[in-house]
């Protein structure tokens, strides 16, 4: 090799753009920003026409979907970036999920039990990363696994907030004549809309500066610290932004299925978020809103044929697959099949 | 005499029991060029550990500027503008190569307090100084190993640091991506004639090409130190490290 | 009084109990860096064997002996096929293929066996001793003893015998293990049989207690994490100390706080001891290497 004296063209003796363009499918960040964005808006178009015209079970498992998409969008940042092994992804939503059902409980209106949900899930959040970032590995699958797996009975012994074993039924918010829950279009635009919204701030985000700061840290940890990153900031911003996400997910869960026990909130439920995110590819939005759907509808619609309870099956066979397939996931077959041709003809 | 930059006093590292370095004085002032060569496990990478803030030193004092540095960490010493490489590139594997480069040079914004515009200047430059400027959009494991070792020197050099600490940067290259090595840290002096380097190398006449003092180290400890000529003649150096009968200019790699 | 003695000595008894679902994640942990989630899994597989032989009317020691070939096989499987060829992945990969096998035989148990409790045989359930107001039954002494034993047992393996200091040498250098004689992806096979036939002994003492469902064994092996943890990974004698301190704690929690808060101390301890003494109270540090 040369590197000085008459290099090729490019690496690969490939025009620069296909270059870019390759890098950009691998990484998740770069040139395809444009190509990304207008492919989660026509998935959204997509998500909103069949949830409006289908009958209502659609427009739930949509709903629902979209919800666990929301949570896995920021359990990916976690993944994606640091490489990390985020076990508790549930426990973030049960954090949103109470926080809401208890603020609604005492009669507050839905602006200021959206702005509570945001207060309590950073600073819980940020309670749990503290600690959290200073393990990596296997650490920080054991130590998140432990929580996920206290959840449930810390729920049954807070039974003031969460009604215990028999549960707590949410009073649903009415804006203007319209009840929100589970049945509601409305609560689909708004979880859609709410999607779209994180996920082009996730990917405007991972495409700065920030993001590349962040790959530093999670693939190049010596280098980081030895260039002056600060390594466990940006990591506890990280965890804090999931744990951010994870609640907002857990709110509209809350008002989507009316009712919380404790029981949903299972390691199993944080597992198939986990799964759902490798699926769709950690570092895909579109990837995490798949991964989403698959987590959110899989459960209803296999029921027929199996008790809800063996969805562990598909999960299993599921994560299995993921992790056989590498780290690119559906969401980068989709863009492998979509906006990177478009991309590379626009190019010529 | 100029003022030290640089101080190392009397430093010792001890793991457990044993000694990996014991009393080495070690200083840097502004354009002094120090190479560091000895045997493996003499001490070497753990001084330059050390002199980064990666290891906390158990003994000795190290200084920046007069003023003690002992307990800031490898970030804080980084901001303070001293850099260094490692040995196996540590590059990001989803950032292409000019992204890894501006790491540094967004480093060298903060040491430097100068503008983003300057900040791309000081990538390009460097990616165009150690001959990454073709694989600028190439991802690490993309491009060619040399490509990932000049690329983890000029990620440093992107900081225009004040004291750059190489770490074997010339291991695993050939004999001609070697030279360009040379010729690059050159060129790069030439422009920045006020930056104290420290060089860890195996290859002793890359060493003396770029560095004209030396300091041995044996087991810990400094065997020798001065002007390269003399230090490569030292009879005791030649024993335990060099073999007898060596003739250095043949050392195409020692150890 | 009566209430904390009782805390106290059963937490000691199960304790040790989680000392060996502990070791059982050691074993794997050794050879290969990860644990396995999938432990209770394998146990409950086993222990549904264990269950219908029992119920054709089995004696209890077929019934025991049967559960803990059952595990090691069950458990040899899934490391040859699954879990060891996904190491290439990286261990975290492992790792997390231990949880999709471990999610997929909850599934199949639910869908096929279901997911109701079921009682299962107790080596004893006679009073053999009783210490100040606390009586023990057969079962918990006969628990205490066989654990003891294996624990002890595995630990002098690992310091004495050749494959145990092979297994050492895996995990830290697998060509200092090729040099050996044993081929690290065989010990890791082995580890994986051994650590199946752990699973089945744990297993065989707690679903007495706990009665057997999908999830009962695992919610066990979560206290064997915490007592690796807490005790350190690499010393057999601080899992057997750490379980203890863990047993008696979370009884202590369960009867003086409140028993919903048991999991929750659970975790509070294993993130205390990681974030103050990473390698655990009785583990030595690992060097950190640039």
């Amino acid at each position: 090799m040369s590197t000085t004296r008459a290099a090729p063209a490019t690496t690969n003796g490939r025009p620069p753009r296909d270059e870019r363009v390759a890098a950009s499918i691998r990484t998740g960040r770069g040139i395809l920003l444009p190509g990304r964005i207008l492919l989660l808006v026509l998935v959204a178009i997509v998500v909103l026409i069949a949830g409006m015209t289908g009958d209502n079970p659609l427009k739930y498992s949509l709903i629902i979907g979209t919800i666990y998409a929301i949570a896995i969008l920021g359990n990916n940042a976690i993944t994606g970036t640091l490489g990390e092994i985020n076990l508790a992804a549930g426990a973030f939503m049960a954090i949103g999920a109470y926080t809401a059902s208890y603020t609604l409980s005492r009669g507050w209106g839905l602006a200021t039990v959206v702005l509570a949900v945001i207060v309590v899930s950073l600073l819980l959040g940020l309670l749990i990363a503290i600690p959290t970032v200073r393990l990596s590995g296997l650490f920080t699958a054991l130590a998140t696994f432990a929580l996920a797996y206290a959840v449930p009975d810390l729920a049954l012994a807070l039974s003031s907030i969460t009604g215990g074993d028999a549960g707590t039924a949410i009073t649903p918010p009415i804006i203007g004549d319209t009840l929100i829950d589970g049945s509601a279009t409305e609560l689909l635009i708004a979880v859609v809309v709410l999607f779209v919204v994180l996920a082009a701030v996730n990917l405007w985000l991972f495409s700065r500066s920030i993001g590349s700061r962040l790959l530093t840290v999670g693939e190049a940890p010596h280098a980081a610290r030895s260039f002056g990153l600060r390594p466990s900031l940006l990591k506890i911003a990280v965890w804090t932004w999931a744990a951010l996400l994870g609640g907002i997910a857990g709110l509209c869960y809350a008002l989507a299925v009316g009712f919380l026990n404790p029981t949903v909130f299972t390691v199993f439920l944080s597992i198939s978020l986990l799964a759902g995110g490798l699926v769709g590819g950690s570092r895909s939005v579109v990837g995490a809103w798949l991964g989403g759907l698959l987590v959110g509808t899989l459960p209803p619609n296999i029921q027929s044929v199996v008790p809800a309870s063996s969805t562990g099956i598909v999960f299993g066979v599921v994560l299995l697959a993921a992790l056989l397939a590498g780290s690119g996931g559906l969401g980068q077959l989709l863009e492998r099949g979509t906006i990177a041709p478009l991309m590379r003809r626009k190019g010529r | 005499m100029t003022a030290d930059l640089l101080d190392g006093s009397a430093v010792g590292m001890r793991f457990g029991g044993v000694h990996a370095l014991r009393e080495v004085d070690v200083a840097l002032q502004p354009g002094r060029r120090l190479g560091l060569i000895g045997p493996n496990g003499s001490g070497k990478t753990t001084l330059l550990n050390v002199l980064s803030g990666v290891y906390r030193a158990t003994s000795g004092a190290i200084h920046f500027r007069g003023r003690s540095i002992d307990r800031l960490g490898p970030g804080a010493r980084a901001r303070l503008g001293i850099v260094r490489t490692f040995q196996h590139p540590q590059l990001a594997a989803s950032l292409t190569i000019a992204e890894n480069v501006r790491l540094g040079a967004a480093l060298g914004r903060r040491v430097h307090g100068s503008s983003a515009a300057e900040e791309t200047a000081r990538v390009d430059a460097a990616l165009e100084l150690f001959g990454c400027a073709a694989y600028g959009e190439g991802l690490p494991d993309e491009v060619p190993y040399g490509v990932r070792k000049m690329a983890e020197v000029a990620r440093a050099a992107a900081v225009e640091p004040v004291v750059l600490l190489l770490d074997e940067p010339a291991a695993g290259l050939s004999r001609e991506e070697r030279s360009e090595l040379i010729e690059a840290i050159e060129r790069y002096y030439r422009e920045h004639p006020q930056t104290a380097l420290c060089l860890v190398e195996h290859d002793v006449p890359l060493v003396t090409a770029l560095c004209p003092e030396l300091l041995v180290l044996a087991a810990g400890q400094a065997l020798a130190s001065g002007p390269a000529q003399e230090v490569v003649r030292d009879e005791q150096v030649r024993v335990a490290y060099l073999g007898e009968n060596v003739e250095l200019k043949d050392t195409e790699e020692v150890g | 009084m009566d209430l904390f003695e009782t805390s106290l000595i059963s937490g000691i008894v199960s304790g040790l109990l989680y000392a060996l679902a502990g070791v059982g994640l050691v074993v794997i942990y050794r050879v290969s860096g990860y644990v396995s989630f999938a432990q209770g899994d394998i146990a409950a597989v086993a222990l549904y064997l264990g269950f219908w032989l029992h119920q054709g009317g089995a004696p209890y020691l077929l019934v025991a002996a049967s559960v803990v070939v059952a595990g090691a096989v069950l458990g040899g499987l899934i490391g040859r096929f699954v879990v060891v060829p996904m190491e290439r992945f990286g261990i975290l990969a492992a790792a997390m293929a231990t949880i999709a096998v471990g999610i997929t035989i909850q599934g199949m148990e639910n869908a096929f066996i279901g997911g109701e409790a079921r009682p299962f045989p107790s080596a004893g359930e006679s009073v053999a001793l009783t210490i100040g107001s606390v009586s023990l039954t057969w079962a918990d002494v006969i628990s205490f003893l066989v654990c003891g034993v294996i624990v002890a047992a595995l630990a002098t393996g690992f310091k004495r015998t050749r494959v145990g200091i092979a297994m050492r040498a895996v995990h830290d250098n697998p060509s200092a293990a090729e040099m050996l004689g044993v081929a690290s992806v065989s010990l890791k096979r082995m580890s994986w049989i051994v650590s199946g036939a752990l699973a089945g002994v744990t297993g065989l003492f707690i679903a007495p207690v706990y009665s057997l469902t999908p999830t009962s064994v695992n919610a066990i092996v979560v206290f064997g994490f915490a007592a690796i943890v807490v005790g350190g990974f690499d010393s057999i004698a601080g899992a057997v100390v750490a379980g203890m301190v863990i047993g008696v704690a979370t009884n202590l929690t369960a009867a003086y706080i409140n028993p919903d808060l048991v999991t929750t101390s659970l975790f509070l301890m294993l993130v205390t001891v990681l974030l103050i003494r990473p390698q655990g109270l009785f583990g030595r540090r690992p060097m950190a290497r640039v």
